[in-house]
């Protein structure tokens, strides 16, 4: 199922002075600094920070789905725009956003109807088998779990065979036993050097577990402080914690995440 | 000029002159409150009661009349038999059915001799009289259907000839001409025609066999029996007052208009409206015998027109005895 | 001042439309319009000031009565289905039956008109208060639960506040209908007011004084409803946009509950018919029991004839209303579609909708049907406009409801707008529309009865205007019932279709 990279390579994605602002006057709030940033080709690359840093905004400016203030996003030299509309982008929401008047079969299928693509019931059913939902083809939203509804979201989002996949805290209402265990799974549906990928998480476990590079953000307006390589090696699993690289890493992230915070705070003192 | 040498006449005058309202701020010390439901808006229709109520000719009686106004939605006969009006008005007809109905009501006065119930047309295509009807397309409420039915058999003329086409109650069908005639008032949606500048002519269906007395005053038995002097008072002063209106309909279009200044009345309107209904509600019969009379020839033919409506009534549904007593005869 | 264009384009399509029928007696433009009011400003003045003040009484009465139904629903759990079913045949009463009782028992004076309006509002405010009421969080009430303090102390520490927005939006909807039960109350004979001179106007042939009266009241209902609409943003910045969407009342617990729901309302209906009237001591000549309207429709000699007659009406009553109302709702929701596709065009056009739906029918209906004729077209076109302005907000505002990240997964693939408005808005729309389509039953039923009396003389609405002044009150009181049932329903029925779509649709509203 996993797309040839051949034919489909994944892509590069490039933020050159990338800003937001929301408002105008004295209304405006910066979201996100001027950032530059480059992503490789078949990397997952995290993203973690504190609530309200602009990690969400930065990947909706990726996604295309807000227009920056500043700067341009280029997904191997085209906008966003163009890439969307190549159904070669698939995003997975905080919220599952699944339609509720839906059965999990048919939200899964309708993401390779907005797409234009040929409707393929073989590879929904399979994708559906994947994410650990076989018996709940036919059920609505409503009568899932949380849990359940999240998985539903990933299925739908790798539908469309997707070369650039943008997360943004696809587990943040799961419980911790089923985000330790997606955390794992996870990286088994994509095919590790035919994706690039965006994670946006606040876990910095999740953040290690699943990418090959985290970026640190400081709280508002968010600005990248650390850039710091994840060479774990591949696939991880519960074993991949006990490493003494997991640890230092963890470490490290949660080190440069507390000195973000003392740095605004003491702006905002001075 | 000194007030207290003028005649009542002049008085009245003077007061629909000045303000028509309250001149004369009697304070009715022992006024007995007394509602009258009228059947329609305000309107010089019933300038004999606003003249007796600005000229004090109920205050003389130790009345306090209020003159309830009707509407599109606002029957006169509950208000009577539920006791809030001592007496309404009605028609010979309406009043008929409402005694079928159960309601114990008699007929007091007839203030209108002839039914004001017209055939209104335009000139190009005129109805002047029934056998005109025939191939014509009439704008009615379909509730009226008996009225134009009892019309074409007095006259011989042939119901399934004409065309009934369901109108509201205004002239715009007509005018617009999706009918060729409309079956109206002579006092309302002709006069709107005319005041408008559309030509238009009109035949009085009273004037064709139609005999239903119109414009009835009517109270139950039980206010007869127990509350005749208030009605006996009632009817002095109305019959005073609608004296004065035949001496000066302008008058009373006058009066009129000032009373109700929040009615939107047009004072050139209701100066045709008050000379057209003159011919309806004078005769020599009310000339001989007072305002409001009737004999039993008349009651005989409203009973003949009547039946035709399909409504059987008997002479008691008129009592005559406290007009007579009213007109001192 | 997006709506600038529309207005404009609105008067110029008037004045166009004015000037070709010129003669006709139909339609006056907007220059002949202000002219009249101009040259009338004193006499308009002070019927807009008494027909105002009328509608604000019976507002703030119908609302105060809504509100204490609704705590009392609350209250009373239990009671909330019997309770709803006899607050909206109430709702449902024809005002040609109603008018004349409320005037005996009121006596000359503002009485009538007021009552009018305030049964014109109270169930429209009823209706979103109560899901208002309930609007709160369960962990709020689990909160109250847990300091151990009971349903009273809940609803005055969370209820009440939770509902505040619920029923600021409701008292919006109501405004104009208030004005509107005002303008048809003084039908039942009063001295002064718009609906006086609008009779009058009407009947004087005088097409400038109608269309000057028509402007006047659907401009200051417009006015009202874009203030309170103002300060409601204000005063509650997150107010919840959908505000009709209540389960389905009556429909819940299936056919067989349903069915003995509408038998007990139908029977407490009548015992609060009979108590009334035996309470107020009203004359049974012209105030009917229910006793009475059986004798008159099933025992007395004349029964059968009598039925005939009624069946006769109803059926040319309903040739009209469920065309009509078919055809509003389609409106409303295909605007709504529409508007949603075109952002721009609604600014445009939302306008000349409200406009069409503020203008008190009583002064259109008859206009309306003179110009398309006495036939189905005039009628329904009547029942239509009634219905589509309610529908198309309901539906505008049930598209705002669909969630912005549903819209968002929408935007990751580049969907075009007709699969955004065909996959996402429209099945996010449907309890917005079935609300509106619920609502829309009574309003249908009272625009058709009211373009029979007023315009075309047919069906049940001319059968009640003509027993009124024929003293055939057993009729009366026969198709007075006849009406208030079908209303109910017709209610009834939309709430099961209902029920089965968003048990399907919506789930998640099932609760």
């Amino acid at each position: 199922m996993a797309p040839d990279p051949a034919v489909t390579p994944a892509p590069e994605v490039i933020c050159d002075s990338l800003a937001m602002t929301f408002g105008t006057g004295s209304d405006a709030v910066e979201a996100v600094a001027p950032t530059d940033l480059r992503l490789h080709p078949g990397t997952m690359t995290a993203l973690v920070g504190p609530s309200g840093c602009g990690k969400s905004t930065l990947l909706r400016l990726i996604a295309g789905l807000e227009q920056p203030s500043e700067g341009r996003v280029s997904i191997d030299a085209q906008s966003p725009d163009t890439i969307r509309k190549h159904a070669t982008l698939a995003v997975a929401f905080q919220d599952p956003s699944l339609l509720p008047w839906r059965t999990v079969r048919s939200n899964v299928a309708l993401a390779r109807r907005l797409a234009r693509l040929p409707a393929d019931p073989d590879k929904v059913d399979g994708l559906i088998a994947q994410v650990g939902l076989a018996g709940f083809e036919e059920r609505r939203p409503a009568e899932l779990s949380g849990g359940m509804r999240q998985r539903a979201a990933i299925a739908r989002c790798l539908a469309t065979d997707p070369t650039l996949l943008l997360l943004d805290e696809p587990f943040g209402a799961v419980d911790e036993l089923t985000r330790r265990r997606l955390n794992f799974e996870l990286p088994r549906l994509w095919d590790a050097g035919g994706v690039t990928g965006v994670l946006v998480t606040h876990s910095v476990h999740e953040a290690v577990l699943l990418a090959d590079r985290v970026l640190v953000m400081s709280p508002r307006p968010g600005r990248i402080i650390a850039d710091l390589p994840v060479t774990l090696p591949r696939p991880r699993g519960p074993d991949t914690q006990a490493l003494p690289g997991f640890a230092a890493l963890t470490g490290e992230i949660a080190a440069h995440l507390s000195s973000g915070s003392e740095d605004t705070a003491r702006q905002a003192a001075e | 000029m000194d007030i207290a040498t003028l005649s009542r006449r002049r008085l009245l005058q003077a007061g629909a002159a000045t303000a028509g309202l309250g001149l004369l701020g009697r304070p009715a010390l022992a006024a007995t409150p007394v509602t009258f439901q009228l059947s329609w808006l305000q309107s010089v229709q019933f300038g004999g009661s606003y003249i007796a109520k600005s000229a004090g000719y109920w205050t003389d009686e130790g009345l306090d009349v209020a003159l309830a106004p009707g509407g599109p939605n606002a029957p006169v006969e509950p208000p009577v038999v539920a006791g809030t009006a001592l007496m309404g008005i009605s028609a010979a007809d309406y009043t008929a059915a409402a005694v079928a109905n159960g309601a114990p009501f008699k007929i007091l006065l007839v203030a209108m001799q002839k039914n004001p119930f017209t055939i209104a047309s335009l000139p190009a295509n005129p109805v002047n009289e029934p056998a005109d009807l025939v191939g014509k397309r009439i704008g009615m409420a379909t509730a009226n259907t008996p009225v134009l039915k009892a019309l074409c058999d007095i006259n011989d003329v042939d119901i399934n000839e004409i065309e009934i086409v369901p109108t509201q109650y205004d002239a715009a069908p007509l005018v617009a001409g999706q009918v060729d005639c409309l079956l109206c008032w002579l006092t309302d949606l002709p006069i709107a025609m005319t005041m408008q500048g559309v030509e238009n002519v009109t035949m009085l269906m009273a004037d064709y066999g139609y005999a239903v007395h119109s414009q009835t005053y009517i109270a139950t038995e039980d206010s007869i029996a127990n509350r005749r002097a208030e009605l006996v008072a009632l009817l002095k002063g109305e019959v005073a007052g609608w004296n004065d209106y035949l001496a000066d309909p302008f008058a009373a279009a006058k009066l009129t208009v000032e009373m109700f200044p929040d009615a939107g009345l047009d004072i050139e309107t209701q100066q045709l409206q008050a000379v057209a209904q003159v011919p309806l509600m004078f005769s020599q019969l009310t000339d001989e015998n007072g305002f409001g009379w009737w004999t039993d020839e008349t009651v005989a033919a409203n009973i003949e027109t009547l039946a035709l409506l399909g409504r059987d009534v008997t002479p008691d549904l008129w009592d005559r005895t406290i007009l007579e007593e009213v007109h001192g005869t | 001042m997006r709506q600038l264009p529309g207005l404009l384009l609105v008067l110029l399509l008037w004045e166009g439309a004015a000037r070709l029928l010129a003669g006709s007696f139909l339609l006056a433009g907007p220059v002949d319009v202000t002219l009249y009011i101009a040259q009338n400003a004193e006499l308009l003045g002070r019927a807009l000031a008494v027909t105002l003040g009328e509608a604000a009484l019976g507002y703030v009465i119908g609302n105060a009565v809504a509100i204490l139904l609704a705590i009392l629903v609350i209250l009373l759990p239990r009671m909330e289905a019997l309770i709803g079913a006899v607050a909206l045949l109430v709702f449902c009463l024809p005002l040609v039956a109603t008018g004349p009782i409320l005037r005996v028992l009121w006596g000359p004076g503002i009485g009538p008109q007021v009552t009018l309006a305030a049964l014109a509002v109270y169930y429209t405010t009823f209706v979103t208060l109560v899901v208002g009421l309930r609007a709160a969080p369960r962990s709020w009430f689990d909160l109250v639960d847990s300091y151990g303090r009971g349903p009273w102390t809940a609803l005055v520490t969370v209820r009440l506040h939770a509902a505040l927005p619920y029923l600021f939006a409701g008292l919006q909807i109501a405004a104009p209908a208030a004005f509107l039960g005002a303008m048809v109350g003084e039908f039942t004979g009063a001295e002064r007011g718009m609906g006086v001179l609008a009779i009058r106007a009407m009947r004087a042939l005088d097409v400038d004084a109608t269309w000057a009266l028509a402007t006047l009241a659907a401009g200051v209902s417009i006015l009202i409803y874009a203030a309170l609409g103002a300060l409601g943003t204000r005063l509650f910045p997150d107010r919840p946009a959908l505000i009709l969407a209540t389960g389905g009342g009556s429909a819940r617990g299936g056919p067989l509950p349903a069915l003995g729901l509408a038998l007990a309302s139908v029977a407490a209906m009548a015992v609060i018919w009979w108590a009334l009237m035996e309470g107020f001591a009203l004359n049974s000549f012209f105030a009917k029991r229910p006793d009475d309207v059986w004798v008159f429709l099933v025992t007395a000699p004349e029964a059968a004839a009598n039925r005939a007659t009624l069946a006769a009406a109803f059926g040319e009553t309903l040739r009209f209303t469920l065309p009509g109302y078919g055809l509003g709702l389609a409106l409303g929701a295909g605007l709504a579609a529409l508007f949603t596709l075109a952002p721009r065009f609604a600014g445009a056009a939302l306008p000349v909708a409200i406009a069409l739906r503020a203008i008190p029918i009583v002064t259109t209906a008859p206009l309306i049907v003179l110009a398309l004729g006495r036939g189905a077209v005039g009628t329904v076109t009547i029942v239509a406009v009634m219905i589509f302005f309610p529908t198309l907000v309901a539906c505008l505002q049930g598209m705002r409801q669909t969630p912005g990240q549903v819209l968002d997964v929408f935007d990751s693939y580049a969907a075009g707008r007709l699969s955004r408005l065909a996959l996402a808005q429209i099945p996010a729309m449907l309890p917005a529309f079935f609300a509106a389509a619920r609502m829309a039953v009574p309003a249908a039923i009272l625009a058709v009865t009211v373009a029979e009396w007023l315009a075309t003389g047919t069906g049940l609405g001319n059968l009640m205007a003509l027993t009124a002044s024929t003293s055939d009150y057993g009729m009366l009181w026969s198709a007075t019932a006849l009406v208030t049932l079908t209303a109910g329903l017709g209610y009834a029925a939309v709430a099961l279709i209902e029920g089965v779509v968003l048990a399907r649709m919506a789930p998640e509203q099932r609760r």
